[in-house]
């Protein structure tokens, strides 16, 4: 019995090409994920240098081992999926070696933007989040509210709320159920949301 | 409690576009009529809505050159090193060689003590250690050869042995060439990949290691029956080894490391070696895990930002064998 093709039509070109040896196949593969799978990196480890690394490791990955790729999801959930392990499995080791600088910046941030981060989540506020999107530092608190989650917690929620991933291609990704998606967002928004607020303080 | 965790979920999946149509009129009929669930609702949205809100980061724009480079040194390998990092192979090479010559000779002095108290003066061989130890004289590196080699490995824990191995060639992503015999009792594993990731590989396996009855190191060359065996070969050996960018000073070296295990098999005292190795008194009891020169374990976990341009393939033959 053949695998249903759920692979989209373009990428199906670029992959078969690309398993034939075409170089230019290669490169517009790369070069059409090549931001979004980086960005989800760096939100994922908050450091434009690893995520670098950990960005040319995945597409080295994905071309050794295109071969192998059977069509049966996606290239784009194949290839995240490749990316995602590479940055939990460098983020456990990467642990055991070091300890985040984060928590000394926590109170260096200017009280303005304290406040502007406590206004936006205060429930007299409307959700206006393009209001507070000007303030640089402000998205500095958020990236290392988003390092204060576990691992897994904060997969789920790049994945789903930067990546705009629907919960089944998250489940995909991450090789879980879609009941455990659904309550890793349901705990990381609450854990996130917990986290902003004492920020905000 | 179960509720709550339940709304919670199901609030989630309401602000992420997830419920059904029916479940979606129950939500709102609770917001409705529930002023705190409206609030929660709220802020979970507030949340969502700020991390999408944050900019999008952008790969660095030479992102492509470096997977291009990453992708040809590992086509290419086997080209010879550029000549700054052959000068640099060459003065590594002499440091390395220099100080295996210093411990066979302090070895081999300590062993000619120890065997001096025993015996006889006129019967302790020191000419032959001495003349040994100065027989080591370096040879030029030259260009970066391919390394071929078996690795033979004999367990009595065969299948927890072989399943390790499996995991870190995966793990590792170096994929090779499986074949197992009728009896389940020998795996053979053809792999290609570059010295590094050899390194890595086998600093996966140090536990391994371990639980072997036996490790042999066959290192070949392209001329057919040129070849070294390095019995009880210990995983750092077989990382320098393969690293050794030459036929020539790879056999060189294959040869002092079987010469200076079968010394260490073979001395009384295990004392002597540790003392000169710097290594734990009951390394030849449980042989350590592998410790990785150059760079060492930090090194690895971090790949390196550019790779090098240019790395002998590593061609190696795992035969797991009980």
């Amino acid at each position: 019995m053949t695998e249903p093709a759920s692979i989209s039509i373009d990428d199906a070109v670029l992959v078969e090409r690309c398993r034939q040896g075409d170089s230019e196949a290669m490169e517009r593969l790369i070069l059409k994920y090549q931001n979004r799978i980086y960005n989800t990196i760096f939100r994922m480890c908050a450091n434009p240098d690893d995520a670098a690394e950990l960005t040319q490791d995945t597409f080295v990955k994905v071309i050794e081992n295109i071969d192998r790729f059977a069509g049966r999801s996606s290239f784009y959930t194949w290839a995240f999926r490749i990316a995602v392990n590479l940055t939990l499995n460098y983020r456990q080791r990467a642990a055991r070696f070091a300890h985040s600088s984060l928590d000394a910046d926590e109170d260096e941030y200017n009280w303005q933007t304290k406040t502007q981060l406590k206004q936006y989540l205060s429930d007299e506020s409307s959700p206006d989040p393009a209001a507070v999107a000007q303030n640089e530092e402000l998205w500095q608190i958020v990236t290392q509210a988003l390092q204060q989650l576990d691992d897994t917690q904060r997969a789920v929620i790049v994945l789903r709320d930067i990546e705009q991933m629907s919960y089944a291609k998250i489940a995909k990704v991450l090789n879980v159920e879609l009941g455990t998606v659904k309550s890793r967002i349901s705990r990381a928004r609450s854990t996130l949301r917990e986290i902003l607020e004492t920020m905000s303080q | 409690m179960r509720d709550s965790q339940d709304i919670n979920e199901l609030m989630n999946c309401y602000i992420d576009g997830e419920l059904n149509q029916r479940q979606q009129t129950e939500l709102q009929r609770l917001i409705k009529h529930d002023r705190e669930a409206a609030r929660q609702l709220q802020r979970l949205q507030k949340c969502k809505l700020l991390l999408g809100a944050m900019g999008r980061a952008e790969a660095p724009p030479e992102m492509l050159e470096r997977i291009k480079t990453s992708l040809q040194t590992k086509q290419i390998m086997g080209e010879r090193y550029s000549g700054v990092e052959r000068r640099e192979g060459v003065a590594t090479l002499w440091a390395r060689r220099l100080v295996t010559t210093a411990a066979m000779v302090v070895l081999l002095a300590v062993l000619g003590a120890v065997v001096y108290t025993i015996l006889s003066p006129e019967d302790a061989p020191t000419g032959v250690a001495v003349e040994e130890a100065t027989d080591t004289s370096p040879t030029v590196l030259g260009a970066a050869d391919p390394f071929y080699g078996t690795l033979r490995l004999r367990t009595a824990v065969f299948a927890a042995a072989d399943s390790s191995i499996n995991k870190a060639l995966a793990d590792n992503g170096i994929s090779a060439d499986v074949s197992q015999d009728n009896t389940g009792n020998r795996t053979v594993y053809t792999l290609t990949c570059t010295p590094n990731r050899l390194k890595i590989l086998l600093a996966d396996l140090g536990n391994v290691w371990g639980r072997l009855d036996s490790a042999e190191l066959v290192v070949e060359t392209d001329e057919f029956g040129r070849q070294v065996v390095v019995a009880d070969v210990l995983p750092e050996q077989v990382c320098e080894i393969a690293d050794t960018g030459a036929f020539e000073a790879r056999l060189e070296l294959a040869g002092e490391y079987a010469g200076l295990n079968t010394i260490r098999r073979l001395t009384p005292g295990k004392e002597v070696f540790a003392a000169i190795a710097d290594k734990p008194l009951d390394l030849t009891v449980a042989p350590p895990k592998p410790l990785i020169t150059g760079g060492g374990r930090e090194a690895l976990e971090k790949p390196p930002t550019t790779s090098p341009p240019g790395q002998q393939a590593v061609h190696l033959t795992i035969v797991v064998e009980r």
